[in-house]
């Protein structure tokens, strides 16, 4: 009997081989030449409360030139329907896909259906990175000059690598952006503004091309605000996220010195009351800077007092940043450096007893000591005078 | 012992794999949703009541004399016979859920437009011919799909641990104590599956005597453990509540040196193996009870088995939540009745009545 039984299970295994789909034995195999790669997703505000979808779709080869759609509808599964309709023969396949680009006004009208979108379809990932475009559509960015030769992911993929090593932004995925919410009620993208090729010299393909500039503020799921990018290497500090970002520094001669950023740390530190209400909190900082250009006497760098010096300047300089971040989180009443999880990690009985209204009543103070550890000295300024006698 | 019987690692590697089963279906959603971002606790609290339980069942077990055994022994041939029956008829039930949670998992993760009564019956029939063989062929699937298992979970850990924020899971509050105690509670109740394996003591003479079972039950904290501290450290407890499957979430985002991505469907199928060596297990239990009970051939009591299992899973609810009722409260309040209820009884009676 048991060989009967044998011999049925493995015949049905045919009908699960997927065989009988198109009467061939590759009907489930799908030849990348009639797949469409999307690499890019963009979501904007379209008529009547629907969503414009915008797909940047990867050149594979000569037969796979890839390409560019945009469609409206009402939701985003009749806009992702209506993709397809217009992909013509190819199939799109987002399994691949790496980057979200919401629009302004979409992200300001709630996130809430895209990031539900992400989590629940079996193509698209959790580790998807996400921009909000700053002062224009994700239509814009995708679509380009409308060329076939333009993609957006190959400057999106750009952007990513260096904000990695410069530390002016981070590009957060989708789960730690969706983890911020959950756990702080706010969250920070990495923001994006179009530049047209008028307004500065690329040397990229003509037309639409993305900068990375500051942060958008999420909370609730809502867009609230920016934070601009000169404060950014603030939120970067107290996130962790600190890459080479370079400052320069006026001297007291008139000269200039400009410095990178190598390494930095902040903690906070709450300050409780003896009845377990919030006095405040200590942000101290701890930066680590190196010389990268002295327009100015080589002859000061060496020099400790002049050092000691730029030093003061750099952390008065980092203390306004990041006071000026935690008045904008103040402002719009949006913890998105997740300062409740650190006063949580504190006093979790005091921090649960915190009332709504906290982070608008936050009194802060900061503290930041910085250390010019590398100068790179040399025995002379590098100059082209000379020339041999 | 009977023909067929099975030695140590055998025994042990059959334990790991088919608690894996369980151990991926409710770990580590069921604790965090109780516990929140202190669920990491639940696994090392859990650790002295498991090892009680793997003892108790070593003094209830000897050579030769298995579960079924202390039964009829403590409670008398006719009535003991009539509660091995009614555990029996129980694993055909806990198996049918098993089949079913499979089956949700299968399309709610990778084939959304499937419908789950062919991944119920499909599984039910390759199984059947397991559960008519020999003990030991059951034991030698898990020693075969143990180092897969282990393989995946190990990647996965790696990636999930080295890239997880970890800062949010030390910050107690006493009011995290009762909750945490519950998730140690569901830990002890998801591995005291491993007490069924008693029935089948007689084919391995060691079984439970040896505290290598001690061993293996630390093991399978650990990956409890693991399990949930990548998830807390990749998703928190707010998001990993909210996810059905934080685990396979977990899985889908892996990207090995960017040469290897999107191995979640991959997941999905060695998580099959576990299914199939823990439904296995049920159904061959159940049938050789049954076929003790009722003095019948076992593999029509193995068809008759498959059969009920497959007909459950089918009648079960298929939404999730009615899938989250079975698996978070049903199946383990049954589990707990038999294991922690009737076992110690059907002990204390043996030893009032010096049977045992």
């Amino acid at each position: 009997m048991k060989k009967y039984l044998s011999l049925l299970i493995a015949a049905s295994c045919l009908l699960l081989s997927g065989c009988g789909g198109g009467g061939s034995i590759y009907s489930n195999y799908r030849a990348t030449e009639h797949l469409l790669l999307v690499q890019a997703l963009g979501a904007d505000t379209a008529e009547d409360d629907g969503v414009t979808l915008s797909v940047s779709c990867q050149k594979l080869s000569s037969d796979n030139s890839g390409g560019i759609i945009s469609r409206s509808a009402e939701s985003i599964t009749r806009a992702l329907s209506s993709l397809q309709d217009f992909s013509a023969d190819r199939q799109l396949y987002y399994s691949h896909a790496e980057y979200v680009l919401l629009g302004e006004d979409y992200a300001a009208a709630g996130t809430d259906n895209i990031f539900d979108y992400i989590a629940r379809d079996n193509q698209l990932r959790l580790g998807i990175y996400l921009f909000v475009v700053k002062g224009g559509s994700a239509k814009e960015l995708i679509c380009g000059p409308g060329e076939d030769s333009y993609e957006v992911s190959k400057t999106l993929s750009s952007i990513l690598r260096d904000t990695r090593t410069q530390g002016g932004s981070h590009v957060f995925t989708a789960r730690e952006t969706l983890r911020s919410l959950s756990d702080h009620g706010a969250a920070l993208v990495c923001a994006l503004r179009p530049y047209t090729t008028e307004d500065s010299v690329f040397l990229l393909e003509a037309g639409v091309n993305p900068v990375a500039e500051g942060y958008g503020i999420l909370k609730g799921g809502e867009l609230v605000g920016f934070v601009p990018s000169e404060i950014s290497q603030a939120a970067n500090l107290i996130m962790g996220n600190m890459g080479s970002a370079g400052i320069t520094l006026s001297d007291s001669e008139g000269g200039r010195l400009s410095l990178e950023y190598e390494k930095g740390k902040a903690d906070i530190k709450p300050r409780w009351a003896a009845d377990g209400s919030l006095e405040g909190i200590v942000i101290k900082a701890k930066l680590q800077a190196n010389l990268a250009e002295p327009d100015t006497d080589i002859k000061h760098v060496t020099d400790s007092a002049f050092l000691s010096q730029m030093e003061d300047a750099l952390s008065r300089d980092m203390e306004k940043k990041i006071s000026s971040l935690l008045s904008l989180s103040r402002e719009l009443d949006a913890d998105f450096l997740g300062i409740k999880a650190q006063l949580r990690r504190s006093n979790g009985e005091n921090a649960a007893a915190l009332p709504d209204s906290w982070l608008k009543n936050l009194e802060f103070s900061v503290e930041c000591e910085t250390k010019i550890s590398y100068t790179r000295e040399l025995g002379d300024q590098m100059s082209a005078e000379g020339g041999g006698e | 012992m009977e023909n067929g019987s099975v030695n140590r690692r055998q025994m042990l590697a059959l334990a790991f794999v088919a608690l894996l089963s369980p151990v991926a279906r409710r770990f580590p959603s069921g604790l965090v949703a109780v516990s929140g971002s202190a669920a990491w606790l639940a696994a090392p609290l859990a650790a002295i009541p498991v090892l009680l339980m793997i003892f108790f069942m070593k003094a209830l077990l000897r050579e030769g004399r298995g579960l079924a055994e202390v039964f009829e022994l403590s409670l008398g041939r006719a009535v003991g016979r009539a509660g091995i029956f009614i555990v029996s008829l129980w694993l055909c039930f806990y198996g049918g859920f098993v089949l079913r949670s499979a089956a949700y998992r299968f399309t709610s993760t990778v084939y959304p437009s499937a419908g789950a009564w062919i991944f119920v019956i499909f599984s039910a029939a390759v199984c059947l011919p397991i559960a008519i063989g020999k003990f030991p062929s059951i034991a030698r699937m898990a020693v075969l799909f143990r180092p897969l298992l282990l393989f995946a979970l190990a990647l996965v850990f790696v990636f999930a641990i080295a890239d997880g924020d970890f800062r949010g899971l030390f910050s107690f509050k006493e009011s995290d104590t009762v909750p945490v105690l519950k998730s140690s509670f569901t830990v002890l109740n998801t591995l005291s599956v491993v007490c069924y394996l008693g029935f089948a003591e007689n084919h391995c003479g060691e079984a439970f005597k040896s505290l290598r079972y001690a061993f293996w039950a630390l093991v399978l904290l650990a990956i409890t453990e693991l399990l949930c501290l990548s998830c807390l450290g990749i998703f928190g407890a707010e998001l990993t509540v909210k996810l059905n499957y934080p685990f396979f979430m977990l899985v889908r985002d892996i990207n090995v040196f960017n040469s290897f991505a999107r191995m979640e469907a991959l997941a999905l199928a060695l998580w099959m193996f576990a299914d199939a060596v823990h439904f296995s297990l049920l159904l061959w239990l159940a049938s050789r009870n049954f076929s003790r009970c009722l003095n019948l051939s076992s593999s029509l009591c193995a068809l008759a088995a498959a059969a009920l299992a497959a007909a459950v899973g089918l009648a079960l609810p298929s939404d999730m939540l009615g899938v989250g009722l079975f698996s978070e409260k049903i199946v383990p309040f049954g589990n707990a009745l038999i294991i922690f209820g009737l076992l110690p009884l059907v002990f204390l009676l043996g030893r009032i009545r010096k049977k045992i």
